[in-house]
């Protein structure tokens, strides 16, 4: 790690060196003009023109116009509190106009961290943030998915498939051992309000919901930093501050976007005819080894595969088509010096790209600030949220949304999914087969989901008049969220159609959607139940959390301190009920006097709450030495009374070597070194779990006659009275910098983490014998350690032409030091013992298939073959692949193998890539502008070796029987090898999954890069002189691009993430507005 | 606000546990009631399951697979390259895995939820009256679960109190106790229940344990005691506690009102038919799991059976049929042995004709009538054809009439299926019950065990008892048992009766194990005349549809009427031919005119080189421990036969 960070800091000290032999000079003095406007075209007043190097300096007039005198060659640079600094060398032209952006990144600016607020430049951990207004543009329905790829250390999972589904957040690969009380869900913070769930985790709900345009800013704790979130923030923080009114005219401002969306990648499937040999391969000779004359059920006839070679039934086809989203937000603020306000609200709304989906949300927010006199302050702030989502009431074959879109890609290429307008069923009834998506859309089973919130924060601040920089601060929020998920599951006919072998194709398997009725042997209808019920249910959560702060900040001199005390308070609760009755009719509106059948429900609760002691202390000296205390005490309810406090600390400090009066650099604009630890520590565990405890379990009791179902009391873990916190040491050394003019910047994170007392239940060398489960306990221990980069560089050419780069890189490994190991599986190479948690791929050697008896005896022969996978040898068939065979079973008592025993089984593994998970993800973010004109590029990228492989449902061969088949599989399938049907194939036969299929080898390897493209923002803001004719004071225009198209995928098949048949994850092409008055 | 003031973490013990309980399980009798009710639950099959065939080690049909009562290759009846194996599936699993982070419904953790409360319950003070028959319901089920262990992997380790793993040093370690001393633990537990237990249950309590069928379960348990498998020197003191076991139970189920169930009258089967209808109050109910026969809610627990059962013409499932060894196994009426009887000869192609009454009451061959709800009067065909000329002999007929699917022998089970059963559903929300024992096993029980002891005639009067319910002629009170002489006689004639009489009941595999009739490396093949099950092909019969006495060549189906003409015949015609009255003989006259009767052979896998036949190995008598859970306990020993572990343990001592 070290060395890889030494390679890299060297190679960019080189190019700042290179850069800085640009100077040039010349003598003759030019009188230069021109004006410089802001983003929004409009003149800045007073903004510094400078010669570089010399005295020479001017300032703007009103309308931003400048005159100054120059020589050919010198540069101008342009400098303004709060713009980014730009330079322009003075060439032929005696005209320079300039426009100067706002400086996101500046030194100078406040970012938010945990209760307070600092200057970037006094930072001493690794915090990022970011800008809402950067992301605002995207067409998505929540901000995560917007962050992909744009801040370093930060993983964004999903988001972009199913029609609002939230995104995940990880910081830094995060991990959580313990069952059921852990997540790696990272704490949100929403105005100072830490959002947690009834039962005390950290809750994404009110995050997922917020809409870019009411956020100012995010800010992520990676390390220590976040020690003053105490407990809950081992996962990292984000902090969310929302917009605020700012003193000045009102401003009013709307945004809307009109987008289209459709899959990125469609899982390829098989054809008709390539289902058709799949089946005669696998049942073949050297398959299943059915004999096709007598096995009409398990094969096509020659002329259904001629039949279906014109054929493809293809219900997703049929069924997904483009769908389309939109957004509009409007917001208003404005002020006095005596009152702020900020109101705002969004609307987005989502169709999906099957019927029944759908997905609508509204967010609205509302904020004032008075100041009631020069020491009193208070603030109002009110917000919430109502979605609404629709889904396909999926309840044939278990409950699950994805059914639908599996169902139908999956669906046997042969059969129509109606003939002559009766929907078509399988000849077999197995709960799966019983699925039809056109009937139960037909019938509007549907499922949905409204949720809605609202969150009220208070505040007063009281500046202390008898002793300078002391403030008190009280808080109150209060957050209610409502949820309510429906659903209709109604009956719905379908018919089975028994086709007569001859007239329906030579083995009845033809389908044809148009065949007259009569001309089948029998249609029987099916009454299927999608469920056969209607179902309510309902959540209700609340939270609450009281601040009492005190502030100290004051300058002395050239010391600076601050200081910050608080107690927090936090009460959270959820309930839940839901009920349901069956057999409804088939003209239900979802009301239970709709249903006929039995009344039944449940409900549910939980409550959990916090008290914290919080305390920070800055020190900065001159601004160069910079250092950081914190302190937090929190007391948790998971825990047994007597264990409740844990206490948390770090400690931070920080180098501004820039500043020195030793350092002088023309290239170094701005260079800072800092160190973090901080012990944390976490409560990963659930609740009650220091007593003792059974649950109630309805209807899994006793069953007494037909009538009601009991109810039973199961034994839950075996309690750990003296479980307590965890701890979790971080460290973190940082790097940052700025060079050339602040046109490249440098950030560099080196990060070490120890996690010990890490809570997890030890179960791995406990006797059988003892059976049920265990409480955690304060057991494990972890480390985990990476760096971090992030370079960016931002730049000018001429006068209207922009352009920059941002690469976000980051690696990442663990330790599992101390874990929950048997001892006996550890000595086995593949087993799982204390080391790297991730301890490569073991798999099997693959040595080719066997294509001839001649390969086959060639085979047994080399390993004298006994039995591969539980296949004796003398049943291989060609068709096989082949395994080496290396070792014998291992011996018990001495841990060491037996000499390779000719059966080729789990003992004979191998080693075949040293890392399981790719080594590198990189986010890349690119910029260019020309005049008004902006393009912005997000690419993100994984490589670095690893293992990725052809996934293991695409792997599962189909039921052998056709009738009983209820899947397709992705076209892959397309090649099998048989000597007979098809001498050229290259994919093993499937008829035995242990064999060829389920064992990983390099067979199955695919490569482990991916790079992908994730969105591209296309912006144009209308020049002055017509937003001025218009008379409003700017439009922005912008055309967006999410997940438009993969650069690298390394499947041919499917696209390269996830599971190839669920839901995939969709592009979207918007077109939208910006206006302000 | 004002109470951070105080900086009291008072209100956080306030927060309650909404979704559990603690102690109060072992002081409020409902709760206790829950508590015993969830066993129940953890031993009892889930919903969905075909209660006739499954078993809870397996949690499926696998075990009758290994029988001669359902074909299709299995774990237990398959050539392993390196038998004996302890990582291969062959090495039965049922004991259970290690301890893992979720609970588990494995055997080691439904004994510490039963031990947890033996520790607890007399700590808290509940009544007597209370509390007795909840102990007795759990010692019940401990000696049960334990039982269950015993006969399949001999000696376990007797973990008799609730352990717990948490901290350090404490000794976990409990040896593997010898079989013998596991045995002598399940009947003093059984003691224990049958002295807590209530002698019966009332109808609003039916189904659970009362003292006669822990009474009855300990003459199971002393009867496989006795049995071969263990008492490999035939010690008679063993078979005579047997007997007094048997004794005591069917004295103590008597006693109570327990009984053969009579309703319906023994002619023709009629009661042996009735009983499986009959919920609370079943007289042949001595040991029951309930199901619901309610559509609704998933919450419900239905027996897959009817489904499973049921041919798919009729709407259910058709997943399992009968094979032609358990149909040889059926005497004819007069209790002897088809071929045996001279009063009624056997000949494969009138198989049906003259059998035991349980005959028609457990298989359903072609033509047979069998009612539901929505066709009274439904005749089950599962015949086939040809549909081209056939070029040799080996060619199968590839025409069938079940154009959805026959079961793979084309002979239906219907042991137990109800006739009333409507197909709505597909047969899925049965609520018919499974006797896990019945009356009739405690008589055999007793009948096996009198034998042990050379009560000779007292076994066969229990015997004769069983089959004089069955409907089969009397010929003197004999029962077709005449020519039953030896010892050895007697036992054949007990674990015949038992193949017949609990044909389909998750039985037969228990007894082929007691009596090691897989093979006859014990020479009890040989004793009791039976043919040992290694090396046999299960086998279905083929019914081939004929014209003019060949066989019957086209696409359409012979036997249906197309504008009211069939090909051949009418399989069931409106107006019988002259001289025929009655379903029954136009049945005949079906099968003596259009219909060949054939052995069918590829029921089980039909494999090209390596002919398969069943393959017993004999360390499946005691199994041996999952290598996931021997590797937690390398100082229990592991069974003798199988590999894994540091040292072996004997399963005879």
């Amino acid at each position: 790690m070290k060395q890889a960070f030494k390679i890299i800091f060297s190679a960019v000290l080189f190019s700042m060196i290179c850069w800085s032999s640009f100077a040039q000079n010349s003598n003759e003095r030019l009188t230069i003009t021109g004006k410089v406007v802001d983003k929004d075209g409009l003149g800045v007043i007073g903004l510094n023109v400078i010669e570089k190097g010399t005295k020479n300096g001017v300032l703007t007039d009103i309308d931003g116009n400048y005159k100054i005198q120059a020589p050919k060659g010198a540069v101008l640079q342009f400098t303004y509190v709060g713009m980014k600094t730009s330079e322009r060398i003075v060439g032929e032209s005696t005209t320079i106009n300039v426009t100067v952006d706002e400086d996101a990144s500046g030194l100078e600016e406040v970012v938010v961290v945990g209760y307070g607020s600092q200057k970037k430049s006094h930072l001493t951990g690794a915090i990022q943030t970011i800008k809402a207004s950067e992301i605002e543009d995207l067409p998505t329905n929540n901000l995560a998915v917007a962050l992909a790829g744009r801040i370093v250390g930060i993983d964004v999972s999903g988001g972009t498939a199913r029609p609002g589904k939230a995104a995940a957040i990880n910081v830094r690969k995060s991990v959580s051992l313990s069952k059921d009380g852990g997540n790696t869900t990272p704490l949100y913070v929403i105005d100072g309000v830490l959002q947690v769930a009834g039962d005390g985790s950290n809750d994404s709900t009110l995050f997922d919901s917020l809409d870019a345009s009411e956020v100012e800013s995010l800010t992520f704790l990676k390390d220590a930093a976040a020690a003053i979130y105490g407990s809950r923030s081992a996962n990292g923080v984000v902090i969310v501050t929302t917009k605020r009114g700012k003193k000045g005219t009102t401003k009013f401002s709307y945004a809307g976007l009109y987008g289209y969306q459709d899959e990125t990648y469609r899982t390829k499937m098989l054809n008709a005819y390539d289902y058709a040999m799949y089946y005669n391969i696998m049942n073949g000779a050297n398959g299943n080894n059915r004999l096709p004359n007598n096995s009409p059920q398990y094969f096509f006839s020659d002329d259904e595969l001629q039949y279906f070679k014109t054929l493809d039934y293809n219900q997703i086809e049929d069924e997904w088509k483009p769908s389309t989203n939109q957004k509009h937000t409007l917001n208003i603020s404005g002020g006095t010096e005596k009152a702020t306000f900020f109101a705002g609200g969004s609307y987005y709304t989502q169709t999906g790209n099957l019927s029944n989906i759908d997905f609508a949300k509204w967010t609205f927010r509302s904020g004032a600030d008075f100041n009631i006199s020069d020491n009193f302050k208070a603030g109002i702030q009110i917000a919430g949220f109502l979605n609404d989502r629709t889904n396909t009431n999926s309840r044939n074959g278990g409950t699950n949304e994805e059914n639908d879109y599996r169902r139908l890609l999956n669906a046997a290429p042969y059969l129509p999914q109606y003939i002559q307008g009766l929907g078509v069923q399988r000849l077999n009834t197995s709960n799966e087969s019983q699925y039809h998506f056109g009937e139960i859309n037909r019938l509007g089973n549907i499922s949905t989901n409204k949720g809605n919130n609202l969150s009220v924060n208070l505040n007063v601040e009281y500046q202390m008049p008898f002793i300078k920089g002391l403030s008190a601060r009280a808080s109150y929020a209060r957050n209610v969220s409502y949820n309510r998920s429906t659903y209709i599951g109604t009956k719905f006919t379908v018919y089975q159609f028994e086709t007569t072998p001859g007239i329906h194709g030579a083995n009845g398997h033809i389908y044809d959607p148009n065949a007259a009725l009569s001309s089948f042997t029998k249609i029987t209808p099916r009454i299927n139940n999608n469920g056969n019920r209607i179902g309510w249910g309902d959540s209700r959560s609340q939270s609450e959390q009281t601040n009492l702060n005190l502030v100290y900040s004051r300058d002395f001199g050239k010391h600076s301190v601050s200081g910050l005390f608080s107690v927090e308070r936090g009460e959270s609760e959820s309930t839940g009920d839901d009920f349901y009755k069956e057999d409804p009719l088939s003209t239900t509106n979802g009301q239970l006097f709709t249903a006929a059948g039995v009344l039944d429900g449940s409900t549910t609760g939980v409550e959990s709450g916090s008290l914290a002691y919080v305390g920070r202390l800055n020190y900065s000296y001159s601004e160069k030495y910079l250092a950081e205390f914190l302190f937090r005490s929190d007391a948790s309810t998971k825990f047994a009374p007597e264990n409740y406090w844990g206490k948390f600390y770090s400690l931070s400090a920080g180098w501004v070597i820039s500043k020195e009066d030793f350092f002088k650099s023309s290239f170094v604009d701005f260079l800072k070194f800092r160190y973090s630890i901080g012990k944390l520590g976490a409560d990963n565990t659930k609740a009650w779990q220091w007593r003792q405890r059974f649950t109630y379990r309805n209807a899994e009791g006793i069953v007494i006659g037909n009538g009601n179902p009991t109810t039973g009391l199961k034994m839950e873990v075996t309690p750990n009275r003296d479980a307590s916190w965890s701890d979790e040491l971080k460290t973190n050394f940082g790097i940052d910098s700025k060079f050339l003019n602040n046109r490249l910047s440098l950030t560099a994170e080196m990060y070490y983490n120890i996690a010990t007392r890490m809570l997890m239940s030890k179960t791995g060398d406990v006797p059988a014998t003892v059976g049920g489960s265990v409480a955690a306990e304060n057991y494990g221990k972890r480390d985990n350690y990476g760096y971090e980069f992030s370079l960016g560089w931002d730049d000018r050419i001429g006068e209207d032409f922009k352009y920059g780069v941002n690469v976000n890189f980051g690696w990442g490994n663990d330790n599992q030091i101390v874990g929950d190991f048997n001892a006996q599986e550890s000595l086995l190479p593949w087993g799982v013992k204390a080391g790297p948690s991730d301890r490569g791929v073991w798999g099997h050697d693959y040595v080719g298939m066997l294509k001839t008896q001649e390969d086959i005896d060639a085979y047994v022969a080399k390993y004298n073959i006994k039995s591969v996978f539980g296949v004796l040898a003398a049943n291989l068939r060609p068709g096989s692949l082949s395994y080496a065979d290396i070792r014998g079973p291992m011996n018990t008592a001495t841990g060491e193998f037996a000499p390779a025993d000719g059966i080729v089984d789990e003992w004979d593994q191998i080693k075949l890539a040293k890392r399981e998970g790719t080594r590198y993800s990189m986010g890349t973010n690119f910029k260019v502008g020309y005049k008004n004109i902006t393009l912005n590029a997000v690419v993100t990228a994984s490589f670095g070796g690893g293992w990725n492989e052809v996934d293991g449902q695409t792997r599962k061969s189909m039921k052998s029987v056709i009738n009983e088949g209820i899947d397709n599989r992705p076209s892959i399938w397309n090649n099998i090898y048989d000597p007979v049907l098809n001498p050229n194939g290259t994919m093993p036969n499937p008829y035995n999954e242990a064999l060829n299929l389920a064992p990983t080898s390099t067979f199955w390897q695919r490569s482990a890069t991916s790079i992908q493209m994730r969105n591209i923002n296309l912006g144009y803001a209308m020049p002055e002189r017509f937003t001025k004719a218009l008379g409003i004071s700017s439009c922005r225009l912008n055309l967006t691009a999410i997940n438009p198209f993969i650069l690298y995928n390394p499947f041919d098949y499917k696209s390269p993430n996830g599971a190839y048949d669920v839901y995939p994850d969709i592009k979207t092409y918007s077109l939208g507005i910006n206006l302000a008055f | 606000m004002m109470s951070l003031a105080s900086c009291s973490d008072d209100f956080l013990a306030e927060k309650e546990d909404l979704t559990g309980v603690n102690e109060q399980v072992y002081q409020d009798p409902i709760l206790g009631k829950f508590y015993v009710d969830y066993i129940y639950k953890l031993i009892l099959p889930t919903n969905g399951t075909s209660a006739f065939t499954w078993d809870l080690a397996v949690n499926n049909d696998n075990f009758s697979r290994t029988t001669d009562e359902l074909p299709g290759e299995v774990n237990w009846n398959k050539v392993w390259a390196a038998p004996g194996t302890n990582t291969d599936a062959n090495c039965l699993p049922y004991i259970g895995t290690r301890v893992t982070q979720s609970i588990a419904n494995n055997t080691y953790t439904r004994l510490r939820q039963i031990n947890l409360f033996l520790d607890n319950i007399d700590k808290y003070g509940m009544a007597e009256a209370d509390k007795n028959p909840l102990k007795g319901q759990l010692y019940f089920w401990r000696a049960w679960q334990y039982f269950d262990l015993v006969r399949l992997y001999g000696g376990v380790p007797l973990v008799l109190t609730a352990q717990s793993s948490i901290g350090e040093g404490q000794d976990l370690k409990i040896p593997r106790s010898s079989t013998s001393a596991c045995i002598e633990q399940i009947v003093a537990d059984l003691d224990k229940a049958i002295a807590l237990c209530p002698p019966k249950w009332d109808n609003a309590e039916w189904s659970r344990i009362n003292s006669g069928a822990a009474a009855a379960f300990k003459g199971r348990v002393l009867l496989t005691w006795a049995s071969p498998l263990f008492n490999r020197t035939d010690d008679i003191s063993r078979w005579q506690r047997a007997y007094d076991a048997n004794t005591e139970a069917k004295t103590l189920l008597e006693a109570n009102g327990f009984k053969l169930f009579n309703t319906g009258g023994f002619a023709n089967g009629a009661a042996w038919e009735n009983m499986w209808f009959v919920e609370a109050g079943n007289s042949e109910a001595v040991i029951v799991y309930g199901f619901n026969n309610t559509s609704s809610s998933n919450l419900m627990r239905n027996n897959n059976w009817e489904r499973a059962c049921r041919s798919k013409t009729s709407g259910g499932a058709g997943s399992i049929g009968a094979t032609k060894q358990i149909m040889d196994a059926f005497p004819m009426k007069d209790g002897k042995a088809p071929g045996v009887s001279t009063a009624y000869p056997y000949s494969l192609q009138t198989f049906y004709k003259n059998r035991d009454p349980r005959f028609y009451k457990t298989f359903v061959y072609s033509g047979a009538p069998w009612a539901y709800a929505e066709d009274v009067n439904f005749k089950q065909f599962s015949y086939h054809w040809y549909r081209t000329a056939p070029v040799d002999a080996t060619i199968l007929p590839n025409g069938f009439t079940e154009t959805l699917g026959t079961v793979n022998t084309n002979v239906y089970i219907r042991k137990a299926i109800n006739p009333k059963a409507s197909n709505a559903n597909a047969y899925q929300f049965s609520g018919t019950d499974y006797m896990e024992m019945r009356f009739a096993e405690v008589l055999l029980n007793l009948a096996e065990s009198a034998i042990g002891i050379n009560k000779l005639a007292e076994g066969k009067s229990l015997i004769a008892k069983v089959r004089e319910r069955a409907g089969i002629e009397s010929n003197g009170g004999t029962f077709g048992l005449g020519d039953v002489v030896t010892r050895d006689q007697h036992f054949a004639a007990a674990i015949n009766e038992r193949k017949v009489e609990f044909a389909y009941e998750s039985k037969r595999f228990w007894d082929l194990r007691r009596w090691m009739l897989f093979n006859d490396d014990f020479g009890t093949c040989t004793r009791l005349n039976q043919t040992p099950i290694e090396g046999m092909r299960r086998k279905g019969i083929f019914f081939i549809a004929q014209k003019n006495g060949a066989n019957y060549v086209g696409t359409a189906d012979p036997f249906v009427p197309v504008n009211g003409v069939a090909p051949v015949a009418d399989r069931n015609p409106a107006t019988y031919p002259a001289g025929i009255t009655t379903y029954d003989q136009y049945v005949d006259y079906f099968y003596a005119n259009f219909i060949k009767v054939v052995e069918k052979d590829n029921v089980d896998p039909v494999n090209a080189t390596l002919p398969w036949k069943f393959k017993w190995y004999n360390q499946y008598y005691f199994f041996g421990f999952p290598p996931n859970f021997l590797n937690t306990a390398l100082y229990l020993g592991q069974t003798s036969g199988w590999s894994g572990g540091t040292s072996t343990f004997d399963p005879l001592q």
